[in-house]
């Protein structure tokens, strides 16, 4: 932990919540896309994120600074997973709770991506990305839409649309590695 | 492309059927790589969002968040401070009086004068109709993480050396340090002294620091935070945003990357001053019962039955104290010789009110009216009305009107049940309809949804009419105005009143139909 770190644990142990906004700030959009990478309804994963720090604000002063503060949330993050997953299973990635925990590890102790980095990574790597391919992906990730009804409305096939998102995935997946790869060096 | 990518694909648009996803799973399983890639393309999923969404989106967010963690705050100190009840009473009386505990919360927290080692940061001067479910006494005090919270109504603090603030509710506001505090919710307005320079106003959205100025900062319900400049200067510094040096007169929306002009009436600068002498008035009970006018008192000024159009004019009904008035909102009306209170001096309207469910919107305006209209004379008309133009704020509530500026508030009362209305315009210098009038409903201060600035200036001296009930005070002899000419619902007991009355006498009405003695 750096000492900025423990210079920020102190103003945070102070239960301010105030000086609580700048971790927020720092954490918030990492934690969301942790969650909705695992459960298909966003709005249920943007509401278990913002559950993260509340949690996560109640427990401050147990938190003693022996892992990163992205750690301790991350562990957060995964209890409230868990407890959401009991009950409603079906909310799963793919449905299944195997495909989670094939993310997260069997004690969920897999090497999480980057969450923090990952995510200035990829709005880096978003700013190449113009035009129609651009405005496919805002209606999908930021307006909401599933990919059947971006189909339709642009009378693009189904298939072909999926496939599309899927080769912008894998590029910007490419880029985001080599930026974290770039930065490691 | 081969076929465990397709289903990647699949999964991740959420369209795999289970056949395809535990084949999927079989394939990861054999394969590391392949769970690797799925593993990265599933978490850069995740993050897309966050990472295409704007600045606006990502900041209301936040907002959220950090208001869901005041609420938590908010929580744990209740909760805090009942567990430290509850020890202190086991040790001393065992748990009989754990029921106390609520109640106790805020008499304990927001302590007298003297109590406590912690300095005072700011003390309670005045509440002016204050509803809370912790009770705010005048003189407490509040200290370095103490919280001034309360349902409606307003308080005005003195915060120290620093300055005063007059507090809207509903509001929370947490005092951190000697020159810094956190608004919640609410509107503030803050006077700042020379030695009170530097002070800091904390929300969700950013800071307002005050450099020598008077200056508002609200926060909405739904997480706008808005700061306006009344005199002086300050800096506002959203977070995540560069800092913005605001002048007089200048405003900001935390959010917008520029400043608009201030609104002035958007805050109550200060409480309704309380006045010393008993205030003179005129009242109509309407329990005649019979016949075709109501007497005032004192005598000499009775309200008139009048019928236009088709209408056969006012009716009597059963009121709240005796007898009342029933107006079809087809023509039936009164009037007075009584001039009703002129310029912009103080002045206090009562009555009960009874407003149909099946309200419409041609027959909200006026309820009670006086001034004298005319389409430029903009702030020379006095109009008490059931809001019925949408554009303007939510329908069904009371409106104030002038003629280029009104106030509307927020109680729906299209319930046909009987409502005490009072509405005041307190002195002031340049009194303004968005600065200086109070509505209460009920005996209750009533929070406004709307409000735009217009000087008061009731014209009555050239006015074709004394004080109407249940008529537009826009209609005229041959024009028929297109919101309506008359008013429908049941009155009782109006009086106009030439003060600003309090609530203390607003509730005595309210209880006895007189003023406390």
């Amino acid at each position: 932990m750096s000492s900025t770190d423990n210079e920020s644990l102190r103003e945070l142990r102070k239960l301010d919540p105030a000086a609580f906004s700048d971790l927020v700030r720092e954490h918030e959009g990492w934690v969301r896309g942790y969650f909705r990478a695992r459960i298909r309804d966003w709005t249920a994963a943007d509401d278990l994120a913002q559950d993260v720090f509340v949690t996560a604000f109640r427990g401050i002063r147990k938190f003693r600074g022996d892992s990163s503060v992205a750690t301790w949330l991350r562990g957060i993050a995964l209890n409230h997973l868990r407890n959401f997953i009991r009950k409603r299973r079906e909310t799963c990635i793919g449905g299944s709770e195997e495909l989670q925990v094939l993310l997260d590890g069997r004690g969920g102790d897999a090497e999480p991506v980057d969450g923090g980095g990952a995510l200035e990574a990829l709005r880096e790597c978003l700013t190449r990305i113009e035009g129609p391919a651009r405005e496919l992906l805002q209606q999908r990730y930021v307006v909401g839409r599933t990919v059947r009804e971006l189909a339709a409305d642009s009378g693009r096939g189904y298939s072909a649309l999926t496939m599309q998102l899927h080769r912008l995935r894998e590029s910007l997946a490419e880029c985001v590695k080599r930026k974290l790869e770039a930065e490691a060096r | 492309m081969n076929s465990h990518h397709e289903s990647i694909a699949r999964v991740l648009a959420g369209e795999a059927d289970p056949e395809e996803v535990s084949a999927l799973l079989e394939r990861l399983r054999r394969d590391p790589e392949a769970a690797e890639h799925f593993r990265h393309l599933a978490e850069l999923d995740g993050l897309l969002g966050p990472a295409l969404e704007d600045d606006l989106r990502r900041e209301r967010r936040l907002g959220k968040v950090v208001d869901a963690v005041r609420l938590a705050d908010r929580e744990g100190f209740v909760q805090g401070v009942e567990r430290r009840i509850r020890t202190r009473q086991a040790m001393r009386r065992g748990l009989a009086l754990a029921a106390t505990v609520v109640v106790g919360v805020f008499i304990w927290k927001l302590a007298a004068p003297g109590e406590g080692s912690d300095p005072v940061l700011a003390t309670v001067e005045r509440t002016e109709s204050l509803r809370s479910a912790h009770p705010v006494d005048i003189g407490s005090v509040l200290r370095a993480g103490d919280v001034l919270e309360f349902d409606a109504g307003l308080a005005e603090l003195r915060v120290g050396e620093m300055g005063t603030m007059v507090i809207e509710g509903p509001a929370s506001l947490r005092f951190e340090a000697e020159k810094r505090a956190a608004l919640t919710r609410g509107r503030v307005v803050m006077s700042v002294t020379e030695a009170g320079h530097g002070y800091r106003l904390e929300t969700h959205r950013g800071a307002v620091i005050d450099l020598g100025t008077q200056f508002g900062v609200s926060v909405a319900e739904d997480g706008e935070v808005e700061t306006h400049v009344l005199e002086g200067e300050v800096e506002a510094e959203p977070y995540g945003g560069p800092k913005i040096g605001l002048t007089k007169g200048k405003a900001l929306r935390f959010g917008d990357s520029e400043a608009k002009e201030a609104d002035v009436s958007a805050f109550y600068t200060k409480l309704p001053p309380v006045h010393a002498s008993r205030v003179e008035g005129i009242h109509w009970a309407f329990d005649e019962g019979s016949g075709m006018l109501s007497n005032s008192v004192p005598v000499g000024d009775p309200l008139v039955f009048h019928a236009r159009d088709a209408s056969p004019g006012p009716d009597w009904t059963e009121g709240v104290f005796g007898d009342a008035i029933s107006l079809d909102g087809r023509g039936a009306y009164l009037e007075s010789t009584y001039p009703g209170v002129a310029g912009g001096d103080p002045r206090t309207v009562c009555f009960w009110v009874k407003v149909p469910e099946d309200f419409s919107i041609l027959q909200g305006f006026g309820i009670v009216s006086w001034g004298h209209w005319r389409n430029e004379g903009w702030g020379q008309v006095w109009q008490i009305s059931v809001n019925p133009l949408e554009e303007e704020g939510d329908l069904g509530r009371l409106r104030v009107g002038l003629h280029g500026g009104q106030i509307i508030g927020t109680s729906d009362l299209r319930d046909g049940s009987w409502h005490h209305v009072a509405v005041v315009l307190y002195e002031a210098d340049q009194p303004d309809i968005g600065t200086h009038v109070v509505v209460y409903i009920d005996g209750m201060f009533e929070t406004l949804s709307k409000r735009s600035v217009h000087k008061v200036e009731t014209r009555v001296e050239t006015a074709t009419h004394g004080v109407w009930v249940g008529r537009n005070v826009t209609s005229e002899a041959d024009r028929e105005p297109v919101h309506g000419s008359f008013f429908r619902g049941e009155l009782d007991e109006l009086s106009i009143f030439r003060g600003a009355l309090s609530q203390e006498e607003i509730q005595s009405l309210i209880d006895t139909n007189r003023l406390p003695e």
